[in-house]
């Protein structure tokens, strides 16, 4: 067991890393799943089981907006998750489509191409994490990495382990969308799934519809006058300027005291290797003083 | 007169007023609202939010709302057009989308012209293109009121496909790409006050060449005065407003078109009259606006944006004003074109154009190792672009009979709304009884389709009344409610928004082979229910007398046609998507090739709707293979110019 919880990110990182490069033999020599996957939460959970699929939706998109783990130069990218290109599917012969449920419209135009796996993290229980671990396990059940599923939770759930020695101010989840508007999380996203592991208060308290992230105008930063701001990137070019100028901003008494905390762009419906990125974010960034974190 | 406008004024003053001491009693203790105000409490973040973000967002609604309702007025006047305003002549789009394109192709430049400037390049690109394209019909009402709302539809479809390829699932260009009023400080008002006021002013000047303009040309220049001039600055005046409210605050329809309406409603007969009120009602109906969304859904928590919701608040108001306006657009057949001299050759012709592509687009594509031809991808075409040409050729013929039928040029299933009502009805089946249950989807599609069908009937007139202006003016009303519900549904559904935002602009890659088949087969159907219901075609328009001495139950056939030309919407809708406007484009381009008589024009129409879907479908799953594009936007992009310069190029030949 001591070895499953010694397996970090990075060595997950460099594993899956590996998986790619190697695809070709060491994945095949396992079993030869040839999977297509449409969904980005599952794709990651793929990578860090050691599996290279064949193709998998936006992988570009997914290097700069999600970025939790590489995706080997091997897997072809298919087009839109939502409407991805069925010819060039068809042409890699997939022996299985993994999507989730909120991509089941598409069930009946990708049938004839190969069988469909559908998984449900985010299905508006408001307990993503729970359900990526499940979904884990499943996962490797059906592809016979069912070690590697069990190690990846184990892995998962001792980065997830309660912080010791925080002041106890309840944190503000949030990134831009524009100059005036936030998207923030609350305890039913994932970010929020994780502070609550991390035995961290969420700031924001009121009821969600469940699917995690709130819509808000900047204003609303100011009912939380105590909390310790966390600021998910990438801050627009407008949003830069805005807190550079804005009373409004600089006299918010979290900007004030320096209680902000800014971090590169995370994928908000992603699965288990995401939930540890923000959770080693989220350290690392608590670990700096207050005031550290300038922007520009 | 006057006397009613200040009434209404005041009580929509008080109205938004009591909301606003609503949220302000929420906020803070009533004695701690004047020093809020003028020396807020810094370490006070209740006092510092009411100084730096609640008041400047009012007087910004205020400012904004005004300039919007002067540069009505002074469009209304000047073109005489009571439905001329910046959103439906294309001078707001098309400032939104040079602010759109800089600040995703060229940030840098946008960071140092600055948004006001770059914002109004782009009003008057659209007021040049918007005047050149109805310089042949000498800026007949409806010919600028069609450039304008052409331009419009083309700078939306623009906007969003640039926000499509940049990124996918970004909801908040559905809820702010339309206009919001949220502020963290007082420098916006103060800029957007400092460019606004002196525009404002110099419209005094006009208030005598506005008057003089009301009565005709010829009294004008009996009087001894140049009106080209005065025109000339009072359009420069309004695309000043216009760009500089939408730099601002974004694009908000709406404000422009009700208030000058409001207030001549209000008795506001005179000019000078009409610059006074309209902006004091603007400028009402936007604070209004915002302060019904905003105590609606919480301070921060504006789901709906305020530049959508002006719509629930001008729309209802259009609809209880329509029957009272009076018409002045006329002119409906404005663009008369020479008969097409050899129409069954022409005819064969596009058939033969569209089986051919049809063909070539079947085995035709671009795979990872470049483009193929072959045809072993034609289990995965045929159903998308069957799906995809025979809603086009439904939504064609719907337009045709809709145009015939209301005797309006501008009449189709997009622009009166019937589009986004099938939309609505589909989205809302879907809720209630499941995307599984594919009968009673198409049914609400259908409900919805006639609802807006029969709303637009009912308030806007029939038979030899028909109003087309408010026939029109009911129908933009009804689209922008359509799509107020939309946005709503959008941000209600979760993860799935994608799916329905992609469908909303027209994504045909979920299209069935069943579906295809079944839509398909209804074409045969509808061909032969047209057929027999030729003679009806033919007698309608003439109207209601001499139809009805003809011996015809006029509003039973009437009626059946309509319901043909709902149920043909609702249908194609479900594959298609609202966006496309294949059913405006199609029929006038049949027009405009010189197909006149009812049968023939449908034929044409249905061949060009279904080309242009067939190309929208074709071109959305190559050009940037693997990642699609969608096809009813793409329509919008290849079908519109094209019916720009034919209605350029064969205006010129007509008038010879």
């Amino acid at each position: 067991m001591v070895t499953c919880f010694g397996l970090t990110r990075r060595s997950l990182l460099a594993g899956a890393a590996g998986a790619g490069l190697a695809s070709g033999k060491a994945v095949a020599a396992v079993a030869d799943p040839r999977l297509v996957v449409l969904d980005w939460g599952l794709l990651e959970t793929v990578l860090a089981l050691g599996i290279a699929p064949i193709a998998a939706a936006e992988t570009g998109n997914y290097a700069r907006a999600a970025a939790t783990l590489p995706v080997p130069p091997s897997v072809t990218d298919i087009g839109l998750r939502l409407d991805p290109d069925l010819e060039w599917i068809h042409v890699l012969r997939p022996g299985a489509i993994l999507i989730n449920a909120a991509q089941s419209a598409q069930i009946s135009v990708l049938k004839p191409l190969a069988p469909i796996w559908t998984f449900s993290i985010y299905d508006g229980s408001g307990e993503p994490l729970r359900n990526a671990e499940t979904v884990t396990r499943d996962l490797g059940a059906r592809i016979g990495r069912r070690a590697e599923a069990a190690a990846l939770v184990a892995s998962t759930m001792h980065n997830l382990r309660p912080l010791p020695g925080y002041d106890s101010r309840p944190l503000l989840l949030f990134s831009f969308l524009d100059a005036t508007h936030i998207a923030l999380y609350d305890r039913s996203s994932l970010a929020g799934n994780v502070l609550d592991r991390l035995g961290l208060d969420n700031a924001w308290t009121q009821a969600s519809g469940g699917w995690g992230v709130v819509p808000l105008s900047l204003p609303a930063l100011a009912q939380s006058p105590e909390a310790r701001l966390i600021c998910f990137g990438p801050v627009p070019l407008s949003a830069q300027s805005m807190m550079a100028q804005s009373p409004l901003w600089r006299d918010l008494p979290a900007i004030r005291a320096g209680r902000i905390r800014l971090l590169p762009p995370v994928w908000n419906y992603g699965a288990l290797p995401t939930a540890a990125r923000i959770a080693d974010l989220i350290r690392t960034a608590l670990a700096r003083a207050d005031g550290q974190d300038v922007i520009g | 007169m006057p006397s009613r406008s200040l009434g209404l004024a005041l009580a929509l003053a008080v109205l938004a007023l009591t909301l606003l001491l609503h949220r302000l009693a929420h906020l803070l203790p009533c004695g701690q609202w004047v020093q809020a105000a003028f020396h807020p409490d810094t370490s006070s973040v209740a006092q510092l939010t009411l100084h730096f973000s609640l008041l400047p967002r009012v007087a910004v609604a205020l400012l904004a709302g005004a300039g919007l309702a002067l540069a009505g007025v002074l469009l209304q006047q000047v073109l005489h057009n009571p439905l001329a305003e910046p959103a439906t002549l294309g001078i707001s789009a098309g400032a939104g989308l040079a602010i759109t394109l800089v600040s995703s192709i060229a940030p840098a430049i946008g960071a140092s012209w600055g948004r006001p400037l770059i914002a109004l390049i782009g009003a008057l690109l659209a007021v040049a293109l918007v005047f050149g394209l109805s310089v042949r019909q000498r800026f007949s009402p409806l010919a600028v009121l069609l450039a304008g709302l052409l331009v419009t539809l083309y700078c939306g479809a623009v906007s969003a496909g640039l926000q499509l390829l940049a990124n996918p699932y970004d909801l908040s260009f559905y809820l702010w790409g339309s206009g919001s009023l949220v502020q963290q400080d007082w420098s916006l008002f103060q800029s957007l006050l400092m460019r606004l006021l002196p525009v404002a002013i110099c419209t005094v000047c006009l208030i005598r060449p506005l008057t003089v303009m009301a009565l005709t040309e010829e009294g004008a220049k009996g009087l001894g005065l140049a009106l080209a001039p005065a025109r000339m600055v009072a359009l420069g005046i309004a695309t000043c407003l216009a760009a500089f409210v939408v730099s601002a605050v974004g694009v908000i329809g709406f404000v422009g078109l009700t208030a000058p309406a409001l207030a001549r409603a209000c008795g506001a007969r005179r000019v000078g009259q009409q610059l006074l009120w309209a902006p004091i009602l603007g400028g009402l109906i936007l604070w209004l606006s915002d302060e019904v969304v905003l105590t609606a859904f919480g301070a921060g928590r504006e789901f709906l944006p305020t530049g959508a919701a002006t719509a629930l608040i001008g729309a209802p108001l259009i609809f209880y004003l329509a029957p009272k306006l009076r018409g002045t657009v006329g002119g409906t057949r404005a663009i008369i074109m020479a008969q097409a001299r050899h129409p069954g050759v022409i005819l064969a012709l596009w058939a033969a154009i569209l089986v051919g592509s049809g063909y070539v687009a079947l085995h035709l594509g671009h795979m990872p190792q470049g483009w193929v031809w072959s045809d072993s991808m034609l289990a995965f075409r045929w159903p998308h672009l069957l799906g995809a040409a025979a809603a086009g050729m439904l939504l064609a013929a719907a337009g045709v009979l809709l145009q015939r039928l209301t005797g309006n040029a501008l009449a189709s299933p997009d622009l009166l709304g019937l589009s986004e009502g099938a939309a609505c009805g589909r989205i809302v089946a879907t809720a209630l009884f499941g995307a599984a249950s594919s009968g009673l989807v198409w049914l609400g599609s259908a409900v919805g389709a006639m609802a807006v069908l029969g709303l637009v009937l009912a308030l806007g007139g029939q038979g030899p009344k028909t109003q087309p202006d408010r026939f029109l003016l009911v129908g933009i009303a009804a689209n922008a409610l359509g799509g107020v519900l939309v946005t709503l549904a959008l941000l209600a559904a979760g993860p799935a928004a994608g799916s329905l935002r992609a469908w909303m602009l027209g994504d045909t890659g979920l299209i069935t082979g069943r579906a295809a088949i079944s839509v398909t087969a209804l074409l045969p159907l509808a061909g032969l229910a047209l057929f027999l219901m030729r003679r009806w075609l033919v007698l309608l328009p003439l109207g209601g007398p001499s139809s009805g001495s003809l011996g015809l139950g006029v509003s039973g056939a009437r009626g059946l046609l309509l319901l043909a030309a709902g149920l043909m919407t609702a249908t194609a809708t479900l594959l298609v998507g609202p966006l496309g406007f294949v059913g405006l484009m199609s029929g006038h381009l049949a027009r405009i090739s010189g197909f006149h008589r009812p049968l023939p024009q449908l034929l044409a129409a249905s061949l060009v709707g279904g080309l242009i879907m067939l190309l929208a479908d074709w071109a959305g799953h190559t050009l940037a293979a693997p990642f699609m594009l969608p096809a009813g936007l793409l329509a919008t992009l290849i079908g519109g110019p094209y019916l720009l310069w034919l209605l350029m190029a064969r205006g010129r030949r007509a008038r010879v």
